[in-house]
């Protein structure tokens, strides 16, 4: 078992829990649906070699996974599988990962702190499954 | 809160589903032992969702929400609770199906043949929460 071949799959597997329950909480909770109804972005992943995109337009979230958008609104990159891994289990919150550089950020600012709160939702959704 | 735990079910199956299509692509090992496989494996957990997996030519792919016409074999899981201690690994096919919490219809054979799909999934899943 290649260590390379568990770190792309454990994130390619994170990637879909956060993308994907993104998309089934935006079609049923309409608290989240109205907390981001305002926002219109696309949200872009990449994490080592892994990569998938947040389409957000009126309080809806589509996932991606394991592609490029053409016009990200923001992009988070993380290089270390690791560090990826910590940041979206929630042992490290995003704005500490931000501060020690292990999460770089290009493009709009705002909408990346606005998806911060995305982690709470995740979290109350998901339960055990999310925490680290 | 069951809808919670439906939901949480829900993602973790096509996490699992999505997670064997990826390693059909990274692991040439696993790739090899899928080689001369063809099967519809459908699951079905009670009061939850539904889903199914497609081996075929050494590729994986799968469906969600859905129900296949003649599936090679069916994993009838009994309740939410068996279906999250499996997903997460916790709980192996053998046991469940030991156990009674997991049945298998079709082609038996085929089935116990195939465990190693989840096996080989639980080795490089086994500390995802960290």
């Amino acid at each position: 078992m290649s260590a390379n071949i568990k770190e792309v799959l454990q994130t390619k597997v994170l990637l879909y829990i956060m993308g994907k329950g993104l998309e089934e909480i935006s079609m049923t909770n309409s608290e989240f649906q109205e907390e981001f109804e305002d926002i219109d972005a696309t949200i872009q992943w990449i994490i080592g070699d892994c990569k998938m995109y947040l389409k957000v337009e009126g309080g809806k979230f589509t996932a991606f996974l394991d592609e490029q958008a053409e016009n990200p609104t923001v992009t988070l990159t993380i290089e270390d599988y690791a560090k990826g891994k910590e940041i979206l289990t929630g042992a490290t919150d995003g704005t500490s990962a931000y501060m020690s550089g292990d999460l770089k950020l290009t493009g709009e600012m705002q909408v990346a702190m606005k998806m911060g709160q995305v982690t709470e939702f995740l979290k109350e959704a998901l339960g055990e499954l999310m925490a680290p | 809160m069951p809808e919670k735990k439906e939901f949480a079910v829900k993602i973790l199956l096509g996490a699992i589903q999505y997670a064997s299509t990826q390693l059909a692509e990274l692991d040439e090992e696993f790739k090899q032992k899928i080689a001369g496989i063809n099967a519809i494996i459908q699951w079905k957990i009670e009061n939850g969702p539904m889903a199914y997996t497609i081996v075929e030519n050494g590729k994986i792919d799968y469906k969600m929400d859905a129900e296949h016409d003649s599936p090679t074999y069916t994993i009838q899981v009994s309740d939410l609770d068996v279906a999250m201690d499996m997903l997460q690994g916790k709980l192996s096919a053998t046991d469940g199906i030991e156990q009674g919490k997991i049945q298998i219809t079709g082609d038996i054979d085929a089935a116990t043949q195939q465990t190693f799909i989840l096996e080989d999934l639980a080795k490089y899943l086994v500390d995802l929460r960290g």
